[in-house]
């Protein structure tokens, strides 16, 4: 049965960057104030992904929230993920799944039903559009869900950081011919914009200078995405096969 | 889906995008990188075969010879099959009737151009790697059809290499077949 998705989960940004082992060790702090602010922080970057998995999983809307927090306050800040965490090797997206299933069979095999809020309060999770969510993931299993939505708020956030230090450098006509070209081919589905368009609309002298512009944006999207994904991997090296391990998930989810 | 959120876009979309960041540094000379169908390429080539109606159909032979036919397809991408002198011929053949199915479908002109390739490429990787020829295309017809891929723009370096190849056997074999 479909239930409403519609959660103030998250506060009010949409931002959802991505994290690092030490982040959680550090919330291994006495320090309650610190403690506070940086299970806030974890729970805004990784909320989503968890709350989708749950919701997927056939969690009601408040169940899944009930969870996703008291996954947080319960395992992320406890001793034994942490300790999992100085001791694990490999992704950490993976690794926040496993912690999480493990999380839900206990939650099962104690049968504790109840309510799940932290001693805090309820953090507020951010509005969400589970409707369109739903609709691009309705034939995944929860797993698949889980990667989707931590590919796409990735993917929300390397695009947020590219296009903001693309204006922040003064070159907003890079970005937007990088989207013309690029971007809005992909996520529109439409034919890309004809590069003389391109020089016309923007006053480009040659259609090199084009193909320079979008060489400059990627190179940073580039960046931007390696150095992001790196927080989640042990190595350099596996940047790469993590993006690829990525794409490989939501391929086969639309190859079909 | 939100206008400022990729949340919402179909899985195939966020693996394209994904590539951009994957892909770039083989094709930073090239302006085809910019290309969207060459996106498209690379994101179908990291994709697996799926378990649609092309191996479904063929689940009582498949579940007969479990090892032989299904192993080989096990995790590894298309790109990768298609690429490899080891894979099975079974397994390439899979991809090149999957493709097939996918360029009949009703779909971009992106999308079938990329179907198309996979096809080929599906076809070349037979006939380089197997000496086999697993289409009823003739030699003559197959040079053809590899001489106009390798000429697109937004073709990956390893699939231009293996239509390369690919077309020099087909010329080599259309000669003796004359002769």
């Amino acid at each position: 049965m479909r239930q409403s998705g519609k959660t103030s989960m998250g506060g009010t940004k949409n931002a959802f960057q991505t994290t690092h082992w030490s982040e959680i060790r550090n919330a291994r702090t006495h320090d309650e104030a610190q403690r506070r602010i940086i299970i806030d922080g974890l729970i805004k970057k990784y909320w989503k992904p968890i709350y989708c998995y749950l919701r997927r999983k056939g969690y009601g809307n408040e169940s899944a929230k009930d969870l996703t927090q008291g996954f947080f306050y319960e395992i992320v800040l406890g001793k034994d993920i942490v300790q999992q965490a100085d001791e694990a090797r490999g992704r950490f997206r993976t690794f926040l799944l496993t912690a999480l299933n493990h999380y839900i069979t206990s939650v099962h095999r104690a049968n504790v039903a109840g309510k799940r809020h932290p001693k805090y309060g309820v953090v507020s999770l951010e509005e969400f559009d589970e409707e369109s969510m739903s609709l691009a993931a309705k034939d995944m299993k929860p797993e698949d869900v889980f990667t989707y939505v931590w590919a796409s708020v990735l993917m929300d956030d390397v695009l947020a950081e590219v296009k903001e230090c693309c204006i922040r450098d003064g070159k907003r006509i890079h970005w937007e011919v990088f989207q013309a070209r690029v971007l809005e081919p992909i996520i529109g589905g439409v034919e890309p914009h004809p590069v003389s368009e391109l020089c016309k609309r923007f006053g480009i002298e040659s259609k090199a200078m084009v193909s320079n512009m979008i060489v400059t944006v990627k190179r940073r999207f580039q960046a931007a995405m390696s150095s992001r994904v790196r927080q989640h991997v042990d190595s350099d090296e596996e940047v790469k096969q993590e993006i690829r391990d990525l794409m490989k998930i939501l391929s086969k989810n639309y190859a079909s | 889906m939100r206008k400022d959120s990729t949340l919402g876009l179909n899985p195939e979309s966020l693996a394209r995008l994904l590539g951009i960041a994957l892909y770039f540094d083989s094709d930073e000379d090239k302006d085809s990188s910019t290309h969207p169908t060459a996106q498209l390429l690379k994101a179908r080539l990291a994709g697996t075969l799926p378990l649609d109606t092309t191996v479904v159909e063929e689940l009582p032979a498949i579940l007969g010879q479990l090892r032989k036919n299904l192993m080989p397809l096990g995790g590894r991408t298309l790109g990768e099959i298609i690429t490899d002198s080891k894979s099975d011929l079974g397994a390439i053949k899979k991809i090149r009737r999957y493709a097939k199915k996918m360029a009949s479908r009703k779909r971009s002109e992106a999308d079938r151009a990329v179907a198309v390739a996979i096809y080929y490429a599906a076809i070349a990787s037979a006939l380089v790697f197997h000496d086999m020829k697993i289409t009823t295309h003739s030699y003559e017809s197959l040079e053809v059809s590899f001489a106009k891929l390798i000429n697109k723009p937004w073709m990956s370096t390893e699939l231009n290499k293996l239509f390369v190849r690919a077309l020099k056997l087909c010329r080599k074999k259309g000669h003796k077949s004359k002769s």
